[in-house]
């Protein structure tokens, strides 16, 4: 039966699997390595993009005064804010990427990024 | 052509229609693909049709089995569904112009894998593009190419019997 199939076959077969190795190598490394940021936003403006590996507090002007970011141990918090309800301080930590925490009255959204839902949450069929 | 010749091809093509929706439905059941993805063993049928009748009918044809195998297996509609057009339409027209433009370079396994890849890759496209809109879907493109050279392969060579036998059967 191999005699029916052609050298050009078994190139294009080969080659595929070369390609399929190096996009295998290559590209976990460009996808997955813009990982784990924190995004903060002010007014709906960006004001800064850190990693979430690196321990450190930020700390943000709103329109009511200063909120304080604190980003320890792969998880970000606002640990106090000059809002009258508190909400966001209550939100405690976040971690999961997609996930925020939001400041409405002082306008301040924390947002968790990176490398977005990696696992999908259900299939369906 | 002749009566008999027309009513042979039209029967033929029935045939064919019928193998590649079964084909198509059948395949919805294995357990290990991935989400909506396919591996598009039903191929086979379009392929072989591509190689006995021409691209028309191997246009015509996929086109119906996704239709009717959309309809049997509930998936009319559905990112499935989408996904088994772009992939199932796309892999038809590049393996036509594989099979004219390679000439003498490849066989019908060569134009088979090149169409399972670009079944496969239709998919990921039009999942990525459509459906998911997330980088860390690419990530599977080095599977779709492997499970493209597998599933080529394994096409290809059923094809190459099935377009043997029709060459040479009266039926």
């Amino acid at each position: 039966m191999f005699k029916y199939f052609k050298l050009g076959d078994y190139l294009l077969i080969f080659s595929l699997g070369l390609l399929a190795a190096v996009l295998a190598i290559l590209l976990p490394q460009r996808i997955i390595s813009s990982g784990n940021t924190v995004l903060i936003e002010s007014r709906n403006k960006l004001v800064g993009r850190y990693s979430l590996n690196q321990d450190r507090i930020v700390t943000v002007d709103g329109p009511l005064g200063e909120t304080k970011v604190r980003i320890k141990g792969g998880s970000v918090a606002i640990i106090s804010s000059p809002c009258p309800n508190q909400y966001c301080v209550n939100m405690g930590e976040s971690r999961s990427s997609g996930s925020a925490l939001v400041c409405v009255p002082n306008e301040i959204i924390v947002r968790v990024g990176g490398n977005e839902s990696k696992e999908l949450d259900a299939i369906s069929r | 052509m002749t009566v008999t010749e027309r009513t042979r091809k039209l029967s033929r093509l029935g045939l064919l229609l019928a193998l590649a929706t079964a084909i198509h439905s059948l395949e919805a059941l294995i357990p290990f693909s991935v989400g909506w993805f396919r591996f598009g063993f039903a191929n086979i049928i379009g392929l072989a049709t591509l190689y006995v009748f021409g691209f028309r009918d191997a246009f015509l044809l996929t086109a119906g089995r996704i239709l009717l195998g959309g309809l049997i297996s509930g998936q009319f509609g559905s990112p499935g569904f989408l996904l088994a057009t772009a992939g199932g339409l796309s892999s038809i027209v590049t393996m036509e112009c594989a099979r004219r433009l390679s000439g003498e370079c490849l066989s019908e396994l060569g134009v088979s894998v090149i169409g399972a890849l670009t079944h496969n890759l239709a998919q990921l496209l039009v999942a990525y593009v459509m459906l998911v809109k997330n980088d860390s879907i690419l990530l599977l493109a080095p599977v779709m190419i492997l499970s493209a050279i597998g599933a080529g392969v394994v096409n290809g060579i059923a094809a190459k019997f099935l377009i043997t036998r029709m060459r040479s059967s009266k039926f």
